[in-house]
């Protein structure tokens, strides 16, 4: 969430079955590891997906997000562990007989096949009658809007247009799970945005589930009842957009997505409910309005988010020179990005600090500008402190 | 870095396009040329052309060829597929080594080693089983089919080897089992390769004197062995007539493949066009 | 068994088997057996035969495991053949001189062939499918008839000799075909689109940024060419050069029809040992040495040179 906008929170809307004890999931990934020679590139992951979720995978390349999507749909044998659907482990289940479709990110459309071919060939593989695959196929068309292109061959489509044809060409077969790798790398920018509103539209239209594999951190949390970040073959964090935005519980997470502003300290004070965390190399305290599980002297980070910082020229009004959650410097680089501006803020002690300002007025002349001495103040809620 | 003038390079490829293409232009010109001496011109006339095609022998020997070279590029697309295939696809399977091994070998290999071992080896089992009984059209046809597979194994190697796999991963993901997503999906958008593959096998068999030589026995004269005989024997204006022949064929052959390409190329273009456009 | 290929981090990534059992052992083994039978195998009587006495016999080779009289196996094992190679200066002397004739071919090519390929590299794209088009053509025409109209134009009274009397430069014709020349300018005109189209090939995948990238940090262009294009522009002069020396090497037709008597080539006393001499043996001998000497040095190059790639990839 680079762009500062407050993260789509999807997961009101829904039930929330993963906090249901009683619900069983409709994926159950165990211990999952794969390896390939002397690499881990899936490293003991266990995972539940329910049903009717976007679960998206999010993480770097190389992170094993897309190793972990190809085992889910066959096209590598885990080294250990299982996977099952519905119940069904799927251990020796070769891909064509799985209950999954996957969408290549390569779109992989046949191109010596016309669209209505593309999109009927998995259901000409299971001997459907041709009227139904007739039927089934023009609607997957219409479900995408590319019905008038049916008799088109590949090539003669614009990217967005193929990629709704891989789409349909996976909805018409009605998996249980559909595997999405990559889906919007390929489209240009506004493209993407307007295919991730419709993508989210289909998926809730037919109740499907989703699991998709994405690098886009903007993408995972628009799009997604739930992500999992990945790092280096594991899943460091699994939790609603929100929840792994507001509450990372790594340094990894919190700086992976978005920006943060990342601080050492110790913890001076800990109590049920607050605690005091006193900054290392920088003259700062900061005060946590929650608990925080650790022990008084444990090393901690604190982890703020440029948005949660406000800055002024005159000491904010409640704070004292020597209030907690205060620093002082001098503004180094404003960066002007229309709906907002990132200031990069030098303390004293040379470290630098990242603070965005909504641009709410329109501004000929800045009330703040380069070299002015400045003071960096949170709230108590802003700080997020993390126990590696 | 595209400059107008023509340069050092320009010049160069002017130069060795006339080098390229007098001889082929003098060869078609003498044979309409009605004096014997082939040098000499005598005015026009069609008389080789006449003797190239009442020539019986040389027509037996030309549709002999052409036999061969069929039947040897079909096998050889067959063989070369499967080997194609199975280097791609197979990983590392018993015996890998071996076979990279007898594929690679048959390229680097003079003609006249090719020749000499299949002759001996068809003498040897002649005399141990009794098959292939004396030599002639089959003989050939095995000899040739033998290095041509080499040659299609490495046409198919590289187009299978550019397949973006996600194709017939897609396929199985749909539900498609592994065979038939071969033929389905794998071998149409190999099918380019495969034609390619089929004319290489039937240009190297038609065009081989070499082996064709070595692995022949009583009866089966092919036309570049016959040709070959009478050149020795001395310049003869009919085999000017073969040379214009095939000259023409294969110019119109590749002029037409080419144009056809070319259309082919623009539509996609222009499709393409289209479809960014709207 | 498990298949591989190369992850893009240059991982092996196995991949469950997918085709059924039979149908992959068919697959293999089809071309795995013809090759074995009809290639590979070859090659151990070749040199069975190289060991066994030439004799007058249909065929002309003694037997070289034999049933004794008393029964005893008699194993008759007779270097006579690989001796002679090595007595006769003429085995020597075209081995040597096979070499040296494709080098300079090479070479010849790679001159002329270079310029060539980079012209239509760098010709306006309407032209090069054309261009390219007139390089290739001729491979698809016979090379035996190809290398018949150079004799009508290389004889005594050909093309070039006429020329030359009728244009009073000389009274008598210069000796051309059956010369060393002669063999050289039709190995040459042979070889040459195969040399061209592998430099092609590099040369078009050439970035020309890279080219103007050079020429604005002040490269002069011959230093550009220097500097940037040939160095790499070598896996296509490797690629050509292969291609035009190893057949080359082993060449029978243009050293018979254009060369004289004393162009000796390998191929062409192997021929002639088979055909002419009928010494199986002997013929059987030079095939193998021929094999050593030339494939496996040109093995072992492009073996190098492969894993030379592999480990700067």
């Amino acid at each position: 969430m680079a762009g500062g906008q407050q993260p789509t929170d999807r997961a009101g809307a829904f039930a929330e079955p993963w906090r249901d004890p009683h619900q069983t999931p409709l994926i159950r990934i165990e211990r999952l590891t794969k390896t390939f020679g002397d690499f881990y590139a899936v490293d003991d992951v266990s995972l539940d997906i329910y049903r009717g979720e976007f679960f998206s995978l999010l993480g770097g390349s190389g992170c094993g997000k897309t190793t972990l999507l190809r085992l889910m749909a066959g096209f590598e044998m885990p080294t250990e562990g299982r996977i099952s659907i519905d119940g069904v482990d799927l251990a020796g289940v070769p891909p064509h007989r799985r209950p999954v479709n996957m969408m290549f990110q390569s779109y992989a459309l046949f191109p010596h096949m016309s669209v209505a071919r593309n999109v009927a060939f998995g259901l000409r593989q299971e001997g459907l009658p041709s009227a139904e695959i007739r039927s089934r196929v023009a609607d997957a068309l219409e479900l995408v809007k590319l019905d008038r292109l049916a008799k088109r061959k590949p090539h003669q489509l614009s990217g967005g247009q193929r990629q709704r044809v891989a789409l349909a060409r996976c909805l018409v077969k009605r998996p249980k799970v559909l595997l999405l790798d990559e889906p919007l790398a390929a489209l240009d920018r506004k493209l993407r945005e307007e295919t991730q509103f419709e993508l989210v539209n289909i998926q809730e239209q037919l109740g499907m589930t989703f699991v998709i594999v994405t690098h886009d951190q903007g993408e995972a949390m628009a799009m997604s009842t739930r992500v999992g970040v990945m790092d280096e073959g594991r899943i460091v964090q699994i939790g609603t957009p929100n929840e792994v935005y507001e509450y990372p519980t790594s340094r990894f997470v919190a700086g992976f997505i978005g920006s943060i502003n990342m601080f050492d300290g110790v913890l001076a004070e800990s109590a049920p409910d607050h605690a005091l965390v006193e900054g290392v190399g920088e003259p700062v305290r900061f005060h946590i309005d929650h608990g925080i599980a650790a022990p008084a002297s444990a090393t901690v980070t604190v982890a703020i988010r440029p948005e949660k910082m406000r800055l002024s020229k005159t000491l904010p009004e409640g704070f004292t020179e020597d209030s907690p959650n205060l620093l002082r410097g001098t503004v180094d680089e404003i960066a002007y990005l229309g709906g907002q501006s990132i200031y990069v803020v030098v303390l004293e002690s040379g470290r630098m600090v990242r603070v965005s300002v909504p641009n709410t007025h329109r501004m000929t002349e800045l009330p703040i500008t380069w070299e002015d001495p400045v003071y960096v103040s949170w709230p108590a809620f802003a700080g997020v402190v993390l126990v590696d | 870095m595209r400059r107008g003038g023509i340069g050092f390079s320009g010049i160069m490829l002017a130069i060795g396009l006339l080098f390229l293409y007098v001889p082929i232009v003098l060869l078609i010109l003498f044979s309409f040329n009605e004096s014997r001496l082939v040098t000499v011109w005598g005015g026009w006339s069609l008389r080789w052309y006449e003797a190239l095609f009442s020539d019986q022998q040389m027509l037996r020997a030309a549709w002999l060829s052409i036999r061969i070279a069929a039947i040897t590029a079909t096998i050889a697309v067959v063989l070369g597929t499967m080997a194609g295939v199975a280097l791609v696809r197979f990983g590392n399977f018993r015996g890998r080594f071996l076979f990279t091994g007898m594929i690679a070998t048959p390229l680097v290999m003079p003609e006249v080693i090719i020749g000499l071992s299949m002759l001996l080896m068809f003498v040897a089992m002649d005399q141990a089983i009794g098959w292939p009984a004396g030599r002639g059209m089959l003989t050939i046809i095995i000899a040739h089919a033998t290095f041509c597979a080499a040659y299609v194994t490495v046409v198919v190697q590289s187009r299978l080897g550019a397949l973006d796999r996600s194709l017939e991963e897609a396929a199985t993901d749909l539900g498609a089992r592994p065979l038939k997503v071969f033929f389905v999906i794998t071998l149409p958008i190999i099918a380019p390769a495969l034609i390619a593959g089929w004319l290489l096998a039937f240009t190297l068999s038609l065009d081989d004197l070499v082996v064709a030589s070595f692995v022949t026995g009583p009866g089966a004269t092919t036309l570049p062995m016959l040709v070959f005989s009478s050149v020795r024997l001395g310049v003869s204006p009919q085999v000017n007539a073969l040379g214009s022949i095939i000259v023409a064929l294969v110019s119109i052959g590749i002029i037409l493949a080419t144009a056809l390409m070319h259309r082919r190329e623009r539509l996609r273009q222009r499709d393409e066009h289209l479809a960014r456009a709207g | 068994m498990a298949e591989s290929s190369t992850h893009p981090n240059g991982i092996v990534r196995h991949r469950p088997a997918r085709w059924p059992r039979r149908a992959r052992m068919l697959v293999v083994s089809v071309p795995y057996l013809w090759l074995l039978v009809f290639f590979a195998v070859p090659f151990l009587i070749v040199l069975k035969i190289s060991l066994s006495e030439p004799q007058f016999a249909q065929p002309p080779y003694a037997p070289l495991i034999e049933w004794g009289d008393d029964l005893a196996l008699d194993i008759r094992l007779n270097l006579a053949n690989y001796a002679l190679l090595a007595e006769d200066r003429l085995y020597l002397v075209a081995y040597l001189n096979s070499i040296k004739i494709a080098f300079f071919s090479t070479l010849i090519c790679l001159a002329i062939g270079y310029p060539m390929a980079y012209a239509i590299a760098r010709a306006n794209p309407a032209w090069r499918t054309g261009l390219l088009m007139l390089i290739i053509l001729p491979f698809w025409t016979s090379f035996l008839i190809r290398v018949y109209a150079w004799i009508g134009i290389l004889r005594d009274n050909g093309v070039i000799n006429n020329l030359l009397i009728s244009f009073g430069i000389i009274d008598q014709p210069l000796q051309m075909l059956q010369t060393d020349f002669a063999v050289y300018l039709g190995i040459t005109y042979s070889y040459l689109p195969f040399m061209i189209l592998p430099l092609f090939a590099t040369l078009q995948r050439l970035d020309d940024s890279l080219l103007e990238a050079a020429a604005d940090l002040g490269c002069p262009p011959w230093r550009t060419f220097l500097t940037v294009t040939l160095p790499l522009s070598v896996p296509g002069i490797v690629a050509g050069s292969l291609l035009v020396f190893i057949p080359a090497v082993g060449e029978f037709v243009i050293p018979a029809l254009l060369g004289g008597p004393d162009t000796v080539m390998i191929g062409r006393v192997l021929w002639d040992e088979f055909f002419t001499n009928r010494d199986w043996p002997v013929a059987s001998a030079v095939a193998l040495v021929m094999a050593l000497l030339l494939v496996l040095p040109i093995m072992l190059i492009q073996w190098l040179y492969s894993r030379e790639q592999a480990r700067e990839a």
